[in-house]
This record gives C-alpha cells, sequence and structure tokens, in this order.
C-alpha cells in the first residue's frame, strides 16, 4: 500500500503509463524482476510481475548483468539506446563488466521517406520544396535515431546538405524522457545501495542533453559558434549554416563533399597526409575542450570528412560539450596530473574539487593511485594511451566510489575517442606526445596568469572598503544605544545550563542532607527522652528523616559525586 | 557601466598589471632549472613554455599599464591629503 501511494506520487501522466508498464515488463522479462521486487514496484504493475516470474528463469540462462542490461536498451528503442551510450561512459560509477557491453549499442534505424516530412518542412520554409531546391535527392545519405540527411542544390546553385528530423521523434522522445526521470527519481529513493549513482540527477542531465539535441535550431548555434571559434583555422571546414532555411525540424547547410576517414581511406587521392589530419584532429579537441570551453563532444570517425583539396571536415553538432570557467583549473589540473604521473597531484585534485565523500579513505585512495601511477612510471608517452590512463584513473575513482562531473567523463570519451582514430590513421603517431606539453603549458599558463588573483584582491579590497565606510556610523549607532541603555546581551550557552543544573543539584543534596542527618537525630533524641512528644511522630519523623539521608547518599554514589 | 564596476574593472586591471610586473622580475633561470628537474620536462620544451609565459606576463603588464598609473596617481593624491605631512606639524 505504501509503494502504491508512492507510486501515485509519480509525475507520470495516464498518457505514460502504458510505457511505463511497457519498461517495467522488459526490465523483468531480462531479469531485472529483482529491482522491481525490491523497491517495491512489482506489487503494483501487475502486468510486470506475471512476466518477472518468466524473467527469472530468462535471466538464469547464463547472461550476465551488462549483456541483459544491453538487451533491455536494444528492445526499448531510440531513447534508452542512447541512454545506455551514455553510461557507456560512466565508467567512475557501473562496473567494467557493465560498461563494456553497453558500449556496443548502436543506433541502427531504416531511413524513413522524405514526404513524410515534407508538409512540415513547407510550413517551416513558408515555401514548398520545389520552390526552394534545384533539386534535392529525397533518397537520403546518411540516416540516424533523431534524423537524415539529404543532399540538394538550392535555386541560386549552391550545393547543400539538408538535415531533416525523424516524424514524431520529438513526442516519442519526451513520452521515455518523462518515464526515465520519473522511474530514476523513483529507484533513487526506494534502492539504497544505488544512492552514490545519483539517478535523478544524471537522468534529468541527459533528458535536458536529449531535449537540446532534438531541437535543430540549437544544433544551427553549434555550428556558428564553433565555425567563429575556429575562423582562424585554415586547415579545418565546419560546414555553414544556411540561416534562413533553419528551424526546429530542419537544417540546411554547406555541403562537405569528402572521404571518410577510416582505414580504407584512399590517401594518395587528397592532398593531405593522415599524420596531418591526426594532428589537427588532436590539435582542434584540444583547443575547443581547453581554450574555448566548447567541443565536439561525438568526435567518431564517421564525423570527420577529408575534402581532396586538403581540408579536414568536422560534421554534427548535436552534442557538445561546455566546460565552466571554475571547473576549468580542475579538469586541468586533472589532466595533467594523468599524463604527468602524478599520483600525488591526482589526489589532491580529487579532494579539493570535493569530488570524493567525506569518509573516503584517504590514505587508501593515495596509495591506490600511486599504485596505478606506478605501472607507468617507467613507460615512455609512446607506450601509453590516453584510453588506457582514464581507464586506470577511473576504475579507482570506482573503487573509491568518487564520483566524476560529467563534464570531465565527456573531455575524457572525447580525448580518447579522438586518440583512437589518430592512431587508427597514422599508427606512428603519438596523441600523448602532442597532448603533454600542451596541457602543461596552458596549465603553467593559466596558474601564473595573474588577472583571475587581481580581480578575487580587487573584490576583498572594495569589500574592505564598504565596511570601512560604514564602520564609523555603525560605531556612532551602537555608542548611543549602549548610553541609553538599549543594548541587552542574551547569553545561549548550554553547557553554563548545565552547570546551573549542577549547583542547584549540589545545593539541594546539601539541604537534604543537613535536614535528614538532623531530623534523625532530634527524632533518636525525642524516643529516648521526650515525653510530651508521642512515639508515634517521633517514630514517622526517624522513617522520613532516615529515607531522605538515603536519597542523599544513592544520589551521591549514582553521580559519582556531590 | 556604473561607475562602481568600472573602478573595480581599473583597480583589477592595475593590480593584475603589478602582479606580472613582479612576477617578470622573480623569472630566473634557478626558478626554471627546479621546474625542469621536477616534471622533468626536456630543456627546450621548458624554453618554449618560458618564452609563452613571459609574452602572456608582458601582455597583462601593458594591458594594465595605463590603469597602474592611474591608480597610482590616486593613491599618491589620497596620501598627499591625508597622510603625514613633510616636516610635522
Amino acid at each position: 500500500m505504501k509503494q502504491f501511494a508512492r507510486l501515485l506520487h509519480l509525475p507520470v501522466s495516464l498518457r505514460r503509463m502504458g510505457r511505463m508498464r511497457r519498461i517495467l515488463s522488459v526490465l523483468a522479462r531480462h531479469g531485472f524482476a529483482d529491482v522491481a521486487r525490491r523497491s517495491g514496484i512489482h506489487s503494483v504493475w501487475r502486468g510486470a510481475i506475471t512476466v518477472a516470474t518468466l524473467g527469472r528463469a530468462r535471466g538464469r540462462r547464463g547472461l550476465t548483468t551488462g549483456e541483459r542490461l544491453r538487451a533491455v536498451f536494444e528492445e526499448l528503442g531510440a531513447t534508452f539506446i542512447k541512454f545506455g551510450q551514455m553510461l557507456a561512459n560512466r565508467r567512475d560509477l557501473l562496473p567494467e563488466s557493465v560498461t563494456s557491453q553497453l558500449a556496443h549499442l548502436q543506433d541502427d534505424v531504416p531511413p524513413f521517406a522524405f514526404e513524410e516530412v515534407e508538409p512540415d518542412l513547407e510550413k517551416c520554409w513558408g515555401r514548398s520544396v520545389s520552390e526552394v531546391f534545384e533539386e534535392l535527392n529525397r533518397v537520403p545519405i546518411a540516416a540516424a535515431s533523431i534524423g537524415q540527411v539529404h543532399r540538394g542544390v538550392l535555386k541560386d546553385g549552391r550545393v547543400v546538405a539538408v538535415k531533416v528530423r525523424r516524424p514524431g521523434i520529438r513526442g516519442n522522445v519526451r513520452k521515455d524522457l518523462d518515464v526515465l526521470v520519473a522511474l530514476a527519481r523513483y529507484l533513487g529513493e526506494a534502492v539504497p545501495e544505488w544512492s552514490h549513482l545519483q539517478l535523478p540527477g544524471m537522468v534529468e542531465e541527459f533528458s535536458r542533453t536529449m531535449m537540446l539535441e532534438m531541437d535543430f535550431r540549437n544544433e544551427v548555434r553549434n555550428l556558428q559558434r564553433f565555425g567563429l571559434n575556429f575562423k582562424h583555422e585554415a586547415a579545418l571546414r565546419v560546414p555553414q549554416a544556411i540561416e534562413e532555411y533553419c528551424c526546429e525540424d530542419a537544417i540546411v547547410m554547406d555541403f562537405v563533399d569528402g572521404v571518410k576517414i577510416g582505414p580504407d581511406t584512399p590517401w594518395d587521392t587528397l592532398a593531405i597526409t593522415p599524420q596531418e589530419v591526426a594532428e589537427i584532429g588532436v590539435r582542434v579537441m584540444l583547443k575547443s575542450i581547453f581554450e574555448d570551453r566548447f567541443f565536439h563532444a561525438d568526435p567518431h570517425p564517421g564525423n570527420f570528412l577529408v575534402e581532396p583539396g586538403g581540408k579536414v571536415a568536422l560534421l554534427d553538432f548535436g552534442m557538445m560539450g561546455h566546460i565552466e570557467e571554475p571547473r576549468m583549473a580542475e579538469m586541468l589540473s586533472f589532466m595533467v596530473a594523468l599524463v604527468s604521473n602524478d599520483a600525488q597531484m591526482l589526489v589532491e585534485t580529487v579532494l579539493e574539487a570535493g569530488l570524493a565523500n567525506e569518509d573516503v579513505d584517504r590514505r587508501a585512495l593515495q596509495r591506490d593511485a600511486e599504485m596505478m601511477m606506478s605501472i607507468y612510471k617507467t613507460a615512455s608517452l609512446r607506450e601509453l594511451n590516453m584510453e588506457e590512463l582514464i581507464r586506470q584513473a577511473t576504475d579507482v575513482v570506482f573503487r573509491h566510489r568518487i564520483r566524476l562531473p560529467s563534464d570531465l567523463v565527456m573531455v575524457a570519451r572525447a580525448l580518447s575517442t579522438m586518440e583512437g582514430i589518430a592512431q587508427q590513421i597514422y599508427p606512428q603517431f603519438v596523441p600523448l606526445e602532442a597532448m603533454q606539453p600542451y596541457l602543461l603549458s596552458l596549465f603553467l599558463r593559466k596558474g601564473i596568469d595573474p588577472t583571475p588573483y587581481a580581480e578575487i584582491v580587487t573584490e576583498r579590497l572594495f569589500d574592505w572598503a564598504d565596511l570601512l565606510a560604514e564602520l564609523p556610523r555603525d560605531l556612532t549607532q551602537v555608542m548611543r544605544r549602549l548610553k541609553k541603555g538599549e543594548i541587552k546581551v542574551h547569553l545561549d550557552d548550554p553547557a553554563l545550563e548545565q552547570r546551573e543544573d549542577a549547583a542547584t543539584r549540589r545545593t539541594n543534596r546539601m539541604v537534604g542532607a543537613v535536614v535528614g542527618l538532623g531530623g534523625s537525630g532530634l527524632s533518636l533524641w525525642c524516643l529516648e527522652s521526650c515525653t510530651s512528644v508521642p512515639s508515634w511522630f517521633s517514630g514517622t519523623c526517624l522513617v522520613a528523616s532516615g529515607l531522605m539521608t538515603l536519597w542523599v547518599v544513592w544520589g551521591i554514589v549514582r553521580s559519582g559525586g556531590m | 557601466m556604473s561607475r562602481r564596476l568600472a573602478l573595480r574593472r581599473m583597480t583589477a586591471r592595475a593590480i593584475a598589471s603589478q602582479m606580472a610586473d613582479l612576477l617578470l622580475k622573480l623569472d630566473s633561470e634557478e626558478l626554471w632549472t627546479r621546474l625542469m628537474d621536477e616534471r622533468q620536462i626536456p630543456e627546450e620544451q621548458l624554453q618554449e613554455f618560458r618564452r609563452q609565459l613571459r609574452e602572456d606576463l608582458v601582455k597583462v603588464e601593458q594591458k594594465g599599464h595605463r590603469e597602474r598609473e592611474l591608480v597610482g596617481k590616486g593613491l599618491r593624491a589620497l596620501l598627499d591629503r591625508f597622510g603625514p605631512r613633510e616636516g610635522g606639524e
């Protein structure tokens, strides 16, 4: 009943209930009935409980948790596949056996017919397709989960790429995200062992990123900003958006006619060598992350093209990473510690950035970090790679339940993907040899730049100036009130109250002892010698005084002193 | 921009410029040799870092040069008005 009441508070509308039921039943069918059972969800969702029983049988078939989770995401569709791909990067939170399985998730989706989105596009452009394009190839050249790309020629002769959003995708994803957010909030409370995952925050962040990716106007802004940051980089091509034809459902931009980079790239036909491409890729990635703080968060090989003229083109700006300025120093410090094999710096960065829990075992953390680094101490940069370094670091982080900020995870992923591409096309290239001096130089330059320190000093100076300016007036007011006797001092000290209680107790005992002993003596004397006082009265007084004396003695014995 | 904010920015630039000036004076062979030993940075790379750092510091120093003069003038004027006078009264 309690669980039912809690479930009723889930912010999932009735329209989402069907989807929620489906998600729970898929979870249960793939052997996650235990989660549903422990969280109490199964007592409400009867459909899920029935399938849960079947699920337990299936779960015993020898599949690992990672394999079952991957099957769940694949069955639940695009949003969950994206979520799984995001989780695959969280090696700081999930065991390697799970992340390695999730890394295999692919969002292979069939293309859709252009006619399905044509009315929306015509509404967006205010003109028919034939009025905008001289020709438009209705067969897409690429299709992904959110949209697909067509080649077209505008009326003015410009060759363009037209990226259109999958019909109905926004509504479906919104529905999934609502359910996912509600489930995460519920499970975050109901399964205490998962509290370190901070599921609600993670899912809400994923939801924000997905919704941004869904709105193509955001991608247009990203294209423009990235293009501006690299306007002086002659070797890089960032497609220009043609703003008048861009809207929430479509992006029209320059068509990049190039070849994909990979093992089959015909380098002989291109005016650029693989070494140059690798160097440009790493240079662009480092500048965008550490100088512009705005970087391509999904630099997989499919998003790189090489033009016959020798320019490297970067595509798909839907998912971008941002790093806030205050985070930059921590990020740089973390990366420098990694590439310079400095365990102490790594630990200090983690602790100073507040990434570790208060109860973290600092000595054990330092020992693990040193052990990890000692493996690489004697290796040259040629023998190392960023991916392995990050993997080892996240293993330590996972053991100590340190939660890495999502932007750092994104940076690590982008750098290791770029490193992988560079080594694939030019195996002799050692990205760490390029990264280490760059990171070290930037770290030194940022550390020694007096501008931020001067700003802090100025701020403090102005605060002190304000305080000093106000001081005479405040002091005059205090003196005036003191003279009038308007100032009252209120002391609220629990220790003082305790001392007062102890003093009262002591006085009571002393009075009790005097009365008890005095009364006993007087009563005894009366019993012996007074004839005018009835003996029953003296006897009662003797008993009462004796009891009082006993009470005092008992109090002293119990408290160990007066 | 408010007068206060403008004054604050001016002061910050002046202080940054003064600090950069100081750091440029502190830049010594000994400091760099120590860094080279500590971080095991090759000599050539280190000289490049040093050149970049000097360049950055010179930029900051020059950027706030005018502000430094103005703040200096302001401080001198304040001292003349409120500070101890020559000869003592």
